[in-house]
């Protein structure tokens, strides 16, 4: 086995773009050999999941995304603070901005890892989650985060509309789907999408919505990966691991469907 | 379809730290078998994936509205050229690393060795923990009688990619691990 050049971030961006087999692979398989290495291999996997998390959200709060401005502190961060820094406001706020912005992924992660485990459970009926979590936390760390990065900038950035709309033209169409095709009498507020493709799309959102194609497809080839070779499975095994994390997002649909009509 | 000439050595398997080592073979050792990798089959896939990516790009552009809008197509083809660039550049990357790998099998050990971008790595397996070894042939490998040989099965072992003559190189690798 090759070894990944995890040390550095240039390394892991290479392996990521260039070799994704080598960027989701276990290294070395002493790390489930025992107790301790375990420990040991899930500390290190949430360090690195926590660095990646920092990467994607910290550009975006710098930026002023989930980033409000007329918070204070409360009494007990800034009088544990205080004497560090000389603003405690500024960073009460940097710090809500950061936990904000990373709470998507780290949701998104959990339902992932959760589904992903799921299925390699029902598919190969094996064990083995510290391996799910070690692919999970790469794939999400960094396609899945590319993929948000990708979405926030389209709503943030100007000139997007249109490719924004876009997306969230193809996400209605994606309840709406599961809607019609369990017959319930719902509707999603702002109704049903006339068209997909609301106006021109200009040529940088065009090229946005390429790379959310990329990161999208990057993200499922990941897991397939992680499938094959750190579970050891076969093509068609994987294959099946990857439709069932596919479906998880029918299954959420369907999920709030029900929960709108029969619950609520 | 792949052919597969597999063996398992249960007894080798002592349950200890069983995966490749990095360190180099014994200096003095004589060399039972040094092979280079062949990057045929690299050639070939870049070439595959080069003339899909051209027809591909080549269908977006004789249709604007395959997509249902231009916009949408344009979409389309940008992923198409990314992907094609990044399949490319995989491959690019796969040919100079085999151009610069060498598997070296020696009495007491087999050693793959490569440098990427003035970066040596060596990977190492000794025969005393060898607990499985497997030739297999793709079909692309079997019309150039290239094979690849696999070293311990799974997390931590080691693969050695489009060998020349495969089973000339299994036969020593066999008699090595049987020893």
């Amino acid at each position: 086995m090759d070894h990944s050049r995890r040390g550095s971030l240039v390394g892991s961006l290479f392996d990521a773009v260039v070799r994704p087999s080598e960027f989701v692979t276990v290294q070395e398989e002493s790390a489930f050999r025992t107790r301790v290495a375990l420990v040991r291999q899930l500390a290190g996997l949430t360090v690195f999941y926590l660095w990646n998390v920092l990467l994607y959200a910290a550009p975006l709060t710098l930026a002023g995304i989930g980033f409000t401005t007329n918070a204070t502190a409360p009494a007990w961060f800034a009088g544990l603070t205080g004497s560090l820094v000389a603003t405690p406001d500024t960073l009460w706020r940097l710090t809500v901005g950061l936990l904000q912005n990373s709470a998507f992924l780290t949701i998104a992660t959990a339902v992932v890892l959760v589904s992903y485990h799921g299925a390699v459970m029902l598919v190969a009926g094996r064990d083995g989650l510290l391996k799910s979590f070690h692919t999970v936390v790469y794939a999400t760390g960094a396609y899945l985060a590319a993929l948000f990065t990708g979405v926030m900038y389209l709503s943030t950035a100007s000139g997007l509309g249109a490719a924004e709309s876009l997306v969230l033209n193809l996400q209605r169409e994606g309840f709406y789907l599961v809607i019609d095709w369990v017959g319930a009498d719902v509707s999603l507020p702002g109704g049903r999408p006339d068209q997909v493709v609301a106006g021109a799309v200009s040529p940088t959102g065009q090229m946005v919505l390429a790379l959310l194609g990329v990161a999208s497809l990057y993200f499922l080839y990941s897991l397939y990966l992680g499938a094959r070779i750190n579970h050891g499975m076969g093509r068609s095994r994987a294959t099946a691991v990857l439709l069932a994390v596919s479906m998880s997002p029918v299954l959420y649909i369907g999920g709030s469907v029900v929960y709108s009509t029969v619950i609520l | 379809m792949t052919t597969q000439v597999h063996h398992t050595n249960e007894e080798t398997s002592d349950g200890t730290d069983s995966e490749a080592s990095d360190e180099p073979d014994e200096p003095g050792e004589p060399t039972l078998a040094r092979v280079h990798p062949s990057t045929k089959p690299v050639v070939l896939r870049f070439a595959l994936y080069l003339v899909a990516g051209l027809a591909a790009i080549g269908v977006f552009f004789a249709n604007p509205q395959l997509l249902g809008s231009r916009d949408l197509t344009n979409v389309g083809l940008l992923l198409v050229q990314i992907l094609t660039a990044i399949a490319l550049a995989r491959q690019a990357v796969a040919f100079v690393v085999l151009r610069s790998t060498e598997y070296v099998v020696t009495p007491t050990a087999v050693t793959k060795r490569y440098e990427l971008l003035g970066r040596s790595e060596t990977r190492q397996v000794p025969f005393e923990r060898v607990r499985s070894h497997e030739l297999s042939q793709s079909r692309v490998e079997k019309a150039l009688d290239h094979g690849t040989i696999m070293l311990n099965q799974g997390l931590g072992g080691l693969r050695l990619r489009n060998v020349r003559e495969p089973f000339d190189v299994y036969d020593v690798i066999q008699r090595q691990a049987r020893a």
